[in-house]
């Protein structure tokens, strides 16, 4: 265990992410502007456990600008966050720092670093939810990686605009109401593989309690009895 | 002379008893033609269409057949027919007279017209008299055979990988399948090969469809064994005659690219047919640049490690260290990219990145390394290092790292020796202050916190320097699979 950083401390700060969960999630043209999408490759990070990375070139730029997103899908909050550690603990840092200001508030636990003395960060480690998110700028030219790092997180933890729906860019899947007993998981989605070969991008948001695959299924745990609105959509594509 | 008549030209097929397949070698022949040259070949030698030394003019053993101002003139006719499709094509074209039109009978009536497929590689469960398994990358077999007619058209295409410790001393063979026409056999051999040698002549029979069959041939003298590591690219000039005493005729020039490594690579490198983790040639061309030359395993690896160092393709990452080409697995096939000028991962890299490309070439050529850590709870403190990728004296992440990671021998122990492919250390006698003299980490013992190596040169004679710079080989020793 390296003591430099604290997943049982995470897990206290984490409230928003244990009700969010996405499948399929693949950053897109539309978070990274004027960037050029040049390399796409799913890297093993362990027994089951696949980073799909993307590579982006800033278009137009002299010296070679890269920016590097990871991401990593697992079966809750607290196996992203775990994976997190895991991320941390390879890198040669001892300690990576805590995303500060906007950063803090990026994903459900944050860490970032600049490059050198410069402003912004040049690398951004975070979770939200059951997705673990690493951003960096790994060109000849240091690229402030923060921006893109709230774009993510936002399109993570959202749901889909009225306008995306409008467009059928996105659509709300039914049933989105259960009636729910505390702590009694409720199934939303039958089998996540088969939804995920569909190829679409899944996001499932509850109203309380927390998300998590069981084998096949994503189920809902209710904090309170009652009857539960719960977010279900599907995205086309990449953002 | 106004060439021959359509007619003539039936009279001597028919007079002659021409078959119909070596009407069709001439008009292949003819047709694929890339310019006279090809049917000509180059004046004053004898060119692929041999003189009849029975009939006609000349000194009737090696001139007076096709010219190229007739062999131009041949070319033009087939460009105003679009291609021959018949032998009367070739009526009344200036030059081209009967004599002519009989040593085109005469070349292919009898002759060995195909090397239909090489195989350097025809024991795949030996290494010690033909070539290794290996393919190209992680989702792509090598050719098989490895030269294919119509299909291996460069060096690259045809390539073949031997170990020079198990092939010393050795008879080396290749395995080659010709087609005939007209003949029930002949001597055959190849000249060229470079430093692979030369298949010897011997004498190859034909069955009644003219096909050989694959025939074995004892490669003569070769002489890679003396040059270390390397890829070469061979020729082979293909040749028959149908009686000893007969000059040489040409049938083919084929083209290879031969690896020579060390010896059998190790892990994450395996011989197990069908592996994806078999020798990939786009890693030995890296590789075998590297270390090119080297004859034996330290200076290989200290050139790969030089190599990979000095690569200008990736650089450190100052901001975290952290891995970006896999921790469970190293992605070699992105390194290779990053390597060749593409993008793969990006520019930075950290040690885990570093130990991996180092131990993982070097295995290829024969090397035996480890990729392994050191380090302790809390991490160790730093000398000035220079960074992979820079050119300036610094101590990364305010003076520590929380583990590193070498290419490492043996049991990657303090006894052992790194090949550290990350960072340059001060080399002098005092590693903590300036003046600096940049020293790349090449089989250098890791030692201990008494004698200066690898470890008193990476971290200071401080408590929270050399002291908590532990080798970790229980935990991290390891080769890790290739993606």
């Amino acid at each position: 265990m390296n003591e430099a950083y604290d997943t049982s401390e995470w897990a206290v700060e984490t409230t928003l992410g244990r009700r969010i969960f996405n499948a399929n999630f693949r950053p897109g043209a539309s978070l990274l502007r004027g960037w050029e999408l040049v390399n796409s490759v799913a890297v093993e990070q362990g027994p089951g456990v696949t980073e799909r990375v993307t590579i982006w070139r800033k278009s137009g730029a002299r010296r070679e600008t890269l920016i590097r997103v990871g991401v990593i899908e697992h079966d809750s909050w607290s196996a992203a966050q775990q994976g997190l550690y895991d991320a941390l603990i390879h890198c040669m840092r001892p300690d990576v720092p805590r995303g500060k200001g906007t950063l803090a508030r990026t994903g459900d636990v944050s860490f970032a670093a600049a490059a050198g003395k410069a402003k912004g960060a040049a690398s951004v480690f975070f979770s939200r939810g059951n997705v673990v998110v690493s951003l960096a700028s790994v060109g000849e030219a240091p690229v402030d990686v923060a921006a893109f790092a709230k774009k993510v997180d936002l399109a993570l933890r959202t749901p889909p605009k009225a306008t995306e729906l409008k467009r059928g860019l996105a659509e709300h899947r039914s049933p989105r109401s259960y009636d729910v007993k505390r702590r009694r998981p409720v199934t939303v989605i039958e089998s996540l593989p088969q939804v995920m070969a569909a190829g679409g991008w899944v996001k499932v948001i509850a109203p309380d309690g927390e998300l998590r695959r069981e084998d096949d299924h994503l189920v809902y745990v209710a904090e309170g009895a009652g009857r539960k609105r719960v977010g279900h959509y599907l995205y086309g594509g990449t953002r | 002379m106004a060439g021959l008549s359509s007619q003539a030209i039936l009279n001597i097929l028919a007079a002659e008893g021409t078959t119909a397949a070596t009407k069709s070698l001439i008009l292949d022949f003819l047709n694929a033609a890339s310019n006279a040259s090809a049917i000509a070949g180059v004046e004053h030698q004898e060119g692929p269409v041999v003189d009849d030394p029975g009939r006609g003019y000349g000194d009737q053993v090696a001139d007076y057949d096709i010219g190229v101002v007739v062999a131009q003139r041949i070319m033009a006719r087939r460009t105003s027919v679009g291609g021959f499709s018949d032998l009367t094509q070739l009526h009344n074209i200036r030059g081209f007279g009967e004599d002519k039109f009989r040593d085109l009978l005469y070349t292919f009536a009898s002759t060995v017209y195909e090397v239909s497929a090489i195989v350097f590689n025809y024991n795949t469960a030996a290494i010690t008299n033909d070539a290794l398994n290996l393919r190209k990358n992680a989702t792509t077999a090598a050719p098989s055979p490895a030269w294919q007619k119509g299909v291996s058209l460069t060096y690259k295409d045809s390539p073949a990988l031997y170990a020079i410790k198990e092939t010393q001393g050795k008879p080396l063979a290749i395995r080659v399948s010709f087609k005939a026409n007209g003949l029930s056999g002949a001597f055959i051999r190849a000249v060229g090969g470079g430093r692979l040698g030369a298949p010897k002549e011997r004498y190859i029979s034909f069955d009644s469809a003219g096909d050989s069959g694959y025939e074995t041939f004892e490669l003569e003298n070769p002489t890679f064994h003396a040059y270390g590591v390397n890829a070469y690219n061979i020729a082979f000039q293909w040749q028959f005659r149908v009686k000893a005493g007969d000059p040489w005729r040409g049938i083919l020039t084929t083209r290879h690219r031969i690896f020579v490594i060390l010896n059998a690579p190790t892990l994450p490198w395996e011989q197990t047919v069908g592996s994806a983790s078999l020798p990939w040639t786009d890693a030995l061309e890296i590789a075998c640049s590297w270390a090119a030359g080297k004859t034996d395993r330290v200076t290989a690896a200290t050139a790969i490690t030089a190599g990979y160092n000095g690569s200008g393709r990736v650089s450190y990452d100052t901001v975290m260290g952290a891995t970006f080409y896999g921790f469970a697995s190293y992605n070699l096939t992105q390194m290779i990219d990053r390597l060749n000028g593409g993008p793969g991962l990006g520019e930075k890299v950290n040690c885990t990145d570093s130990a991996d490309t180092v131990t993982t070439f070097a295995n290829l050529v024969g090397c035996d390394l480890w990729e392994s850590r050191m380090s302790s709870a809390g991490g160790f403190a730093l000398n000035p290092m220079i960074a992979i990728g820079y050119n300036v004296w610094a101590i990364p992440f305010a003076g520590s790292f929380s583990y590193h990671e070498v290419a490492w021998t043996g049991a990657c122990t303090e006894n052992d020796r790194v090949f550290d492919g990350c960072l340059k250390v001060d080399g002098d006698a005092d590693p903590t202050t300036p003046p600096h003299t940049a020293l790349l980490p090449t089989n250098m013992l890791f030692g201990d916190c008494a004698t200066m190596n690898y470890r008193l040169r990476l971290c200071p004679p401080t408590p929270t320097g050399c002291v908590k710079c532990v080798p970790q080989p229980a935990t991290t020793r390891k080769r890790r699979p290739i993606v």
